[in-house]
């Protein structure tokens, strides 16, 4: 019966690591680079959705959207000062794309992280839930109710989300910019506005990520870090770029976390994903979904 | 400009830098700047490590400060557990390191790019957290103390400096040798790399290995000087530190990490006391350094030196163009007689799927010593997958490649190299951030020819090419056509067995057509065999004693190029059924 309960609270957080992982997912997908200002994207939806309801005592629901708001904010920002350039001609750069894209997105973290420090304080803030605390009995399982109704979000949005890409006129667009970015430009997508339109999808459900667990992990300046450093072992396993491949690997990763945390060890809790993540890019360095591409 | 003339300048300021730094305590006095200046020192040594992977290399690891940890760990421990002295405990962490980076090195060769800096970044947190969570080993979070070295502040001092010297003059030395030019190679383009020779596996794992036992020593040393460690030391926010000093001072330059972190430590100090603001500056200068500034301070001083004007991009035409010749007829000798000579590579029924398409489809054909093979067919027909098989890039599922009758259907890349077979890709491959020059010298140092040897050839080279008023400047400012021409260069620095060329004449103006065809005529003469792949009817003709067409993955017409040309197969693969049914009615 543990191992039930286990596997329950695995796929429940495992549904917020998707959260997580999608954005990230889809901006390597549009963009082919890593994003690792992510967790920092993170930590703006928890502080957002704990600062707003705790200062103004507004609803919660109400601070959720704003929290994505703020993400989405910050995600077009850094899109439109730091990542534009690099498709504007990196052929004579002194940097490489990769080399570039990794600094200056690292750069960021270390630069959001420490304003939050400065301006916020490194005192942790714990949101309210969304509802009284309650357990919730499901079959013979006893569930917390907030961690159940955060999944349950979790997967409405992600399911938007998914929807959003697969079958709307913009979420068309991304797929043309990601199979072919100049392809996609020629035949009259604005590959600009949908690089934009990415990365504050992306700032923008990391941050619901961050709010939706703000309650049960308060936000510091630095909360985003494991965060982050779930969702790269999670897009690598999941073959960067693929989005089912992301879920998967989220819900996977959820129930290894939470089965290892109690019949390994709960202080290498955090360390089994990417212990997996080293043994599988062993043998297959394009990930477990991923596609190997023509190298010559 | 060349690594050569670039390293020597480096090795002056960084000279400069150190001597002053030598004196420092002459006129210094005060303990804790001596301290901060030391811990400089550590941050110094770690840089010049990571930046021999990342900014020479171009293996971007987001490990550094993971290999100093572990270096100060090793030395902690064995004096905590089992008393061994600093003068013991350093050595050990230098080898306990590098075998950990040795291994890293083999764990990560295969990923690029974000795989690797995603790997590298889980490799970081795995360590950390193992030394963290070992509490009965390693004290975990409470840290370690660690035995002083029984000397004064300067004593510290003078000891780091030292070290620092050491590590700065072994990466000179480094850089300085052939293995210098193979980093940066492999840096700029991997699989051109190991087309020139480069064994890619190799300097790999020795860019890793070195970077780590310089972060041992460091670590090491840091732990003896601090006397208390702590996994702290191995944060991300610490890795960044030195990522950032590298960028600031100037990737990919000898000066640069030292520069960088003298400035940005000493900085960081300054800042704190001026109300914490040091990281702020910190993330802010890293991303206005990557976005504005990307050779880093060192750039600032490659700026005020001044750039040669780039001479026209025409200098090869030009120079060609006065042989006034349009027309390629250079003496051609009688190619040796291929039914008597054993051919010099034979490919025997060759097979190549990728998922469910067979893009080579049980193909044979000899080529005999002294030909120039024409190897044909419609876009498609696996011409470019045979290519890669017989340069090593693909294994083929089933078949044998010999070449000098030698089975070498396994053989790597760089082997195949060695042994004379060479090869030039359809989409120009060269070292873009190294002079044309040095792409020549990759070519000559990897095949094994000496410093002065590879140099006089390479010059001479670049002469025949038309290249001389060129061949100093960066690489990545050729024109398309001078690119081709130095990728094609590197192919005849070493007298070639066989030489494969992937489309060479696609999109290049006709005057270095010219000088490619009638330089192909020439090494031909001596006895040099090729395979050229090209859609240049005309030029196959005029060229191509034998010619090999591909159609659907497989080989549907050899023999003399002017009766493969007129086989009817031939015109219908190219051409379609239509065009045959309409001939033939």
């Amino acid at each position: 019966m543990l191992v039930a309960d286990l596997v329950i609270n695995g796929l429940i957080i495992g549904f917020l690591y998707a959260l997580m992982a999608i954005g990230l997912s889809l901006i390597f997908g549009v963009l082919r680079i890593v994003n690792f200002a992510h967790g920092e994207f993170y930590m703006v939806g928890a502080y957002a959705y704990s600062l707003i309801t705790l200062s103004s005592g507004i609803s919660p629901w109400f601070a959720l959207p704003l929290a994505f708001l703020a993400g989405s904010l910050v995600g077009l920002v850094s899109e439109r000062l730091l990542v534009r350039p690099l498709y504007a001609g990196y052929a004579n750069w002194g940097f490489m794309r990769d080399e570039y894209a990794v600094i200056v997105t690292f750069g960021l973290s270390l630069l959001l992280i420490s304003l939050a420090d400065k301006i916020i304080g490194p005192f942790s803030y714990r949101g309210p839930t969304l509802l009284p605390p309650s357990r919730i009995e499901l079959g013979p399982f006893l569930l917390n109710g907030n961690r159940l109704l955060a999944a349950a979000l979790g997967i409405a949005i992600l399911a938007i989300a998914v929807g959003f890409v697969r079958y709307s006129y913009w979420g068309k667009q991304i797929q043309a910019v990601a199979q072919n970015r100049l392809g996609a430009s020629l035949a009259g997508a604005n590959v600009n506005v949908v690089s934009s339109l990415v990365f504050a999808i992306s700032g923008g459900l990391a941050a619901l990520a961050g709010a939706l667990l703000a309650p049960f992990i308060a936000a510091t300046p630095d909360v985003g870090l494991f965060p982050a450093v779930k969702s790269y072992v999670i897009v690598v396993l999941g073959g960067l770029g693929s989005i089912p491949g992301s879920i998967v690997a989220s819900l996977l990763l959820g129930v290894v976390e939470s089965l290892a945390a109690v019949y390994i060890s709960y202080d290498y809790r955090d360390t089994f994903g990417l212990v997996v993540l080293i043994v599988v890019l062993l043998f297959r360095p394009q990930g477990l979904f991923g596609q190997k591409g023509r190298e010559v | 400009m060349d690594t050569r003339r670039r390293l020597k300048l480096e090795l002056r300021v960084a000279a400069f830098l150190l001597g002053i730094i030598a004196l420092i305590p002459v006129v210094v006095s005060n303990d804790y700047w001596l301290g901060v200046l030391i811990v400089s020192m550590y941050f110094a040594m770690v840089a010049t490590g990571w930046n021999i992977l990342a900014g020479y290399t171009g293996q971007f690891s987001f490990a550094p400060a993971t290999f100093g940890m572990l270096g100060a760990y090793v030395t902690g421990l064995a004096g905590f557990h089992f008393g061994l002295p600093a003068f013991a405990g350093i050595p050990a962490a230098i080898v306990v390191s590098a075998m950990i980076g040795f291994l890293l090195g083999r764990i990560v060769l295969r990923l690029h790019g974000p795989y690797l800096a995603l790997t590298t970044l889980a490799f970081a947190e795995v360590v950390r957290a193992a030394i963290s969570n070992s509490m009965s080993i390693t004290r975990g979070d409470l840290g370690l103390n660690v035995e002083a070295i029984p000397v004064s502040r300067v004593g510290y001092y003078y000891f780091f400096l030292g070290a620092l010297l050491l590590v700065v003059s072994m990466t000179f030395g480094l850089l300085r040798s052939r293995a210098g030019l193979f980093l940066q190679a492999i840096r700029d383009d991997e699989i051109a790399a190991s087309s020139r020779g480069v064994n890619v596996v190799t300097w790999k794992v020795v860019a890793f290995t070195l970077s780590a036992a310089i972060g041992g020593l460091a670590g090491a040393l840091y732990a003896h000087f601090a006397q208390l460690i702590s996994p702290e030391l191995g944060l991300l926010s610490q890795s960044g530190m030195i990522v950032s000093m590298v960028v600031i001072g100037g990737m990919g330059s000898l000066v640069g990490p030292l520069a960088g972190a003298f400035l940005v430590y000493y900085l960081s100090e300054l800042l704190r006391d001026a109300g914490g603001y040091q990281h702020i500056v910190f993330a802010l200068l890293v991303i206005i350094f990557a976005r504005f500034f990307r050779e880093g301070l060192w750039g600032f001083t490659r700026a005020l030196t001044p750039v040669a004007a780039i001479p026209s991009p025409t200098v090869a035409e030009t120079n060609s163009k006065s042989d006034g010749d349009r027309s390629i007829s250079v003496g051609r000798v009688a190619p040796p007689d291929a039914s008597t000579s054993s051919p010099i590579l034979s490919v025997e029924a060759l097979s190549k799927n990728f998922g469910g398409l067979q893009a080579v489809k049980s193909a044979s054909f000899d080529v005999a010593e002294g030909e120039i093979v024409g190897l044909i067919g419609p876009n498609g027909s696996g011409k470019t997958t045979l290519l890669n098989i017989l340069s090593g890039h693909y294994r083929a599922d089933t078949g044998v490649v010999r070449l000098d009758g030698q089975a070498v259907q396994n053989a790597r890349t760089n082997e195949l190299a060695g042994k004379g077979l060479l090869r030039m890709f359809q989409l120009t491959r060269i070292f873009r951030r190294m002079s044309a020059f040095d792409n020549l010298m990759v070519a000559g140092r990897a095949l094994g020819l000496s410093e002065s040897e590879a140099q006089r050839r390479a010059n001479a080279l670049l002469q025949d090419l038309g290249l001389t008023g060129v061949a100093h400047l960066d690489a990545g400012r050729l024109s398309g056509g001078q690119a081709k021409l130095v990728e094609f260069g590197c192919c005849f620095i070493v007298p070639p067995r066989v030489v494969l060329l992937d489309e060479p004449f696609a999109a290049i103006h006709p005057t270095i057509k010219d000088v490619m065809a009638k330089f192909i005529l020439k090494r031909n003469a001596l006895g040099q065999t090729f395979v050229i792949v090209s859609h240049d009817m005309p030029i196959i003709a005029e060229l191509c004693t034998t010619a090999v067409c591909m159609n659907a993955g497989e080989v549907i017409a050899a023999g003399k190029t002017r009766d493969v040309l007129s086989n009817p197969l031939v015109i219908e693969s190219y051409l379609g059924e239509e065009h045959d049914r309409a001939t033939h009615s």
